[in-house]
Order: structure tokens, then sequence, then C-alpha cells
């Protein structure tokens, strides 16, 4: 008799551990250090961005290195072909800042351009002393192109009787400097990065 | 349990014995307890049910029909008020009201939520599944049927191809081109979608993308107006040996000659009617027992026919459209089997809850039955702000002018509806989108 009536006892006790479970969690929020390796899915992240960089801009620093001169480049920046909408622009942006911090290039600010040309024009309009204006017709040109691609191909586990979904993404970014004199390909070079994700087909 | 007085004997052949046996196992648990069980499934139901957002959704649908899509996006306020279970059509029909105001930058920002969450959702929900068991399909999310999980990137590539985000579009075009690989059965039809990748490539300069998508459409649809383009990008891509093929073909007379290469092209997209909507069918098991399911009736119907005039010359210009209500039609139909599965649980999960309560009350029985027969309702959700047809037209603009006046005209039962638009630069791809209120009746 006593066996009997627990049951029930431990079926609602049960339910109501599932729902409280379910129900709470709380809110948290920690500062992790950039230089972390976090990945919470396949799709392009902050470290991959990173990691990106780092080979890239060293890459480069060693193409100078060996030819012992200080180029000046323009960036025309790296085009998305993947599926996911990335800000390629942040890859060219901290290239373009390690290649500045390292002295070995001059980089051309290309977004500018057009700011630099109407404080050029407020300038000679007279609103500044002739000492005090800026000479026209010394700006760098470019010795260098620096353009690249970044793609991805994604590969999907086929529909199978399994507990988990299966995702492949292979991503490379082509990065190429191009003599603007000549058009010839001077230095490349790629990052490759391959990434396995799953993810359960069941989820609350 | 009952028997079929209702449907098709094919349909209540198939549905009796699963019936009979999910209803005795169930019935089988619920002996033990009974009373218990029914109240855990009515708290339950109550606690999983949630409250609906439906009022503020069709509100704006009304307003939408009246020709104010703004208006109607504006009633739809923030998407913070609205229940998960109905978030996607929140955004669906707000980045749909959008894009027809013009906003293709706002349009965007909720149809980007809508992709996400679509690919989220990605998964079997046991939530959504014991709230569909324990009530209907209403009170689970709503997913989307495939067709219109396609149409979330397909509005986001003309929002971007309008914004001039020619790449944007591009990552859009592959995320579409991974919708249409999943389901090709139900989605090769829209040749509009498939156009408008090969479109969105061509605007990124990615002509190799864009002829590997309208050499497959050229193949599957035959269209022939698609020569022109691919002979250009088949030349441009260096393919010497296709470039000849399409040569000959375009020289045998087998094409439309109006897309010969011009330095600028406007592309026309043209939305029209409104999508069939879903309704409930309803499958009467027995006395006060019964199984729900959506369905759509589609009216024949076709797009047009739209004449184009540039600079009041006519334009030989073959347009590519798709039909949305067959396409999203398809789409149900393909889910039908699994929608004819859960129905039948729910049937059975409800039987056996009322045949238990019966044995313990008879009168409480009967009524617990009639709230159960009640509850039952098909899911009629859908994106109900849809045309019934999209059409994209390419027009080669006449090298020797500066601005051209373009006229469309649909020509339907001999009343003409005009829209009058100018370009006045000299881009290589330019894009108008004819909204439905611009077309102003003529005599």
């Amino acid at each position: 008799m006593h066996y009997k009536s627990s049951r029930p006892h431990c079926v609602i006790a049960c339910l109501f551990a599932v729902l409280s479970l379910s129900i709470s969690g709380c809110a948290t929020t920690r500062d992790i250090s950039p230089e972390s390796n976090i990945h919470y899915d396949a799709s392009y992240d902050f470290a991959d961005k990173k990691q990106i960089v780092n080979h890239l801009s060293s890459s480069l620093m060693q193409f100078v290195e060996e030819s012992n001169v200080r180029p000046t480049l323009i960036n025309y920046g790296i085009g998305n072909q993947t599926s996911e909408h990335i800000n390629t622009g942040g890859i060219s942006d901290d290239i373009r800042l390690a290649l500045v911090q390292s002295g070995r290039y001059q980089v051309i600010n290309e977004a500018q351009r057009n700011n630099i040309n109407t404080e050029t024009d407020y300038q000679q309009a007279g609103n500044v002393a002739i000492a005090q204006r800026i000479q026209q017709g010394k700006q760098l040109g470019a010795d260098y192109v620096l353009a690249g691609t970044l793609r991805s191909i994604v590969k999907k586990q086929p529909r199978q009787i399994r507990l988990t979904k299966k995702k492949l993404i292979y991503y490379t970014l082509n990065l190429e400097l191009t003599d603007t004199e000549t058009g010839a390909v001077t230095w490349a070079d790629k990052v490759e990065i391959a990434r396995e994700s799953s993810k359960p087909i069941i989820g609350w | 349990m009952g028997t079929l007085t209702m449907g098709t004997p094919a349909i209540g052949n198939l549905t009796m014995p699963l019936l009979v046996q999910s209803g005795n196992i169930v019935r089988s648990l619920l002996s033990r307890y009974r009373m218990k069980a029914l109240s855990v499934w009515c708290l339950s139901a109550l606690l999983l049910t949630g409250c609906t957002t439906t009022n503020s959704i069709q509100q704006a649908h009304w307003q939408f029909l009246s020709g104010d899509a703004r208006a109607a996006a504006n009633t739809l306020g923030n998407s913070d008020e609205v229940a998960r279970k109905d978030k996607l059509l929140y955004w669906l029909e707000k980045g749909m009201y959008l894009h027809y105001a013009g906003d293709y930058q706002a349009s965007t920002r909720e149809l980007l939520k809508a992709a996400s969450f679509v690919e989220d959702s990605d998964y079997i929900s046991l939530a959504d599944e014991a709230r569909e068991l324990l009530t209907n399909e209403w009170a689970s999310s709503y997913r989307g049927e495939y067709s219109e999980q396609l149409w979330i990137h397909s509005i986001l590539m003309m929002n971007f191809l309008h914004s001039g985000k020619f790449e944007s579009a591009a990552v859009e075009a592959r995320r579409a081109l991974k919708v249409l690989e999943s389901r090709p059965d139900v989605l090769n039809n829209d040749h509009f979608t498939r156009s408008l990748i090969a479109l969105s490539f061509e605007a990124a300069g990615q002509i190799n993308d864009a002829y590997i998508v309208n050499r497959k459409l050229s193949s599957d649809a035959k269209h022939l107006s698609l020569n022109q383009l691919l002979f250009e990008q088949a030349f441009s891509l260096g393919f010497t040996i296709d470039a000849a093929n399409l040569q000959s073909s375009l020289d045998s007379g087998n094409t439309n000659q109006a897309t010969s290469s011009a330095r600028s092209t406007a592309i026309i997209f043209i939305p029209s009617g409104h999508v069939p909507q879903k309704f409930s069918g309803s499958l009467i098991t027995s006395d006060v027992s019964r199984l729900a399911f959506p369905q759509y009736v589609i009216p024949a119907s076709r797009p047009g026919p739209y004449s184009i005039m540039v600079n009041g010359e006519t334009c030989d210009c073959q347009p590519i459209s798709s039909d949305l209500g067959n396409l999203v039609n398809h789409s149900l139909n393909k889910r039908g089997t699994a929608l004819a599965a859960k129905s039948l649980l729910r049937a059975a999960a409800k039987d056996a809850v009322a045949d238990s309560v019966s044995d313990a009350d008879e009168i409480v029985g009967e009524i617990t039955r009639l709230l159960l027969f009640a509850l039952e309702e098909a899911d009629t959700r859908s994106w109900r702000s849809l045309p019934r047809h999209f059409t994209m037209v390419r027009v080669p603009l006449p090298d020797d002018s500066t601005e051209w006046n373009i006229q469309v005209t649909r020509n339907r039962n001999t009343v003409n509806s005009v829209a009058v638009f100018t370009l006045d630069s000299r881009k290589p791809l330019q894009f108008i989108s004819v909204v439905p209120q611009q077309l102003k009746s003529v005599e």
C-alpha cells in the first residue's frame, strides 16, 4: 500500500523538478580574453579574424624584410564570397593597423580621399592663411594594391537517422599585393580555417 | 473511438488502426491516474498555449490591403510585444510592408532576423511538440513553409540590390541556393528567385556564379530569352566553346534579341496580386472528435501581361515570373505526411483523455470531449503580404540617351494600368520595383 501511494508523488516531484529547471536559470556576464579561442558554432567569429590578421600581416612584413624597402600601398579591401554577412572591412582595417604600426609600409588612406579634397578646397578658397595652406600635388602614389577575397565551402551531413546534425565549414582568405606599375602579383598568401560543428536534433 | 464519418476512404483506412492503437496506449497510461492526469493536462495546456498576437498582425494586414504599407509596418510596432511563436510571422510581414514602402534598409533588418530565426529553429523542439499534442498547432512556433523560407532571401536580395549593396545581395544569393538545394522538388519552379540569384551574382561581379545559375535555369525552364545574357557572360569568362554554341542559337533566330548588349540595363521587379490564404480543413472521426489540417485552394491566375516602353519605343523584353501560390501549395503538400501523423497522434491523445475522464464522471467527460473538439484547429498562419506572382524584366537602355523614360503597362481585362519611371544615371544595372499602388488605371 505504501509503495503504491508514493508513486504519483514521485511523478509530480519529477515534473516539478523538470519545470523548475527549465523555467529557472540566471543571466551572467563575464569578461574573456580577446586572445581566447572560443567557438559557439562553426561560423566565422573574432578568433578567426585574429588568426587571419596575425598570419597575413606577419607574412606581409616578411616580404619587405627580404626586399629592404618601405613600399607604399593602397588597400582595396577584401571581397566577401561566403554565405554569411561578414564585415571584411574589419580584417583589412586590422591588417592595415599592423602594417602601419610595424613602420615597414606606408599606407594610403583611400577612405579619406574625399574628406582630404574637401579640406583642401576649403583651404584653397581663401579661408586659411597662405603660409598655412597645405601644398597640393604631394600625395603619395601607391607602389602596390592590396586586395583579397574571403570564400567558404559549407557541407552539411546528409539526411539520415542520427541524434546530432554535423556541419563542416572551410574558410579561405587569399590576399595579394599587385605592383601598380607592372600589374604583376608580387606577393600572395592565404589562410585556411576548417571547422566541424554539431548540434542536437532535439532540443527544448 | 469513433468511426470516420467524413473524408476520403484512403485516409480513413490508414488512420483508423493508427488512431485505435495510439488511443489504447494513451488510455492505458491514463487509466492509472485519471483525474490527476487530466489536471496536469489542463494546467499544461494553459501554461503552454500562451497568448495570441495575431490581432495586430491582422490589423496591419487590413491596412496593407487598403494600400498603406507604411501604416501597416507602424501598426506592428515592436517585436518584443510579440509571442515567440508568432515572431517569424511578425518579421516576415513587417519586412514585406517596409519593402513595399521602399524602406529597404529597415526591411532588411526585419528579414535578417527572420532568416536567423529559421536557421536557429532547425531542430525538433520538445516544448513545441508538447504544446501541439496538448492543444493544436497554433500553440507552436511558426517556422514558415519551404517556399516562404526561400522568399526571405529573395526579398533580401531585392533589398540589397536596391540599396547598392551588391556583395550582400550575393551573400543572400548563396543562402537562397542552399535552401533551393535542400528542397529542389518543391522550389525549382521558382524561376524568379533563380533568376534573381544569378542577377545578384552578376551585380557583385561574380560572373562565373551568375553564369552557372543562368545556365541551369535556361536548361531547366527553356528560357530562350536567357541565351543572349548567357552568351555575353560566356564570352566575358572566356568560355569560347559555350559562347560559340550560344552564338549559333542566337544567329538561328531562336531567341529574343532585345536583351542585346547595352551599357546600362534596367531591372524591373513587378509583384502582382495576393498569395492565397490557408484555410482549415476538417476530418470528423467520430461524433465529437475531428482532425484539422491546413490547406490551400489555388485559383488559376497568371501575371500581367506586361508591356514595357523605353523613351516611347516598345521593348521586346521577355519577363521571368514565379507563381508564389503554387509554390506555397506544393510546400504545404510536401509536409502533408508529417502534418497527418501529428494530427492523428493529437486526436488519439485527446480521445484517450476524454475517455478516461468519462470513466470517472460521464458528464465531465462529455464536457471535456467538447472542449477538446473546439480546441482542434488547423494552423492557418502564413506570410500573407506576399504577392501571387513576382515578375522580373531586363530592359536594355539605349546607349544614345542620357535619360530614360520607362513605362510599365499591365493589360488586364481591357483595363490598362500604367506606372512611369525616369532614370538618369548610366550605371550598368539599375533597379526598379513596381509596387501595386504605382500602377494607375488609364482609359
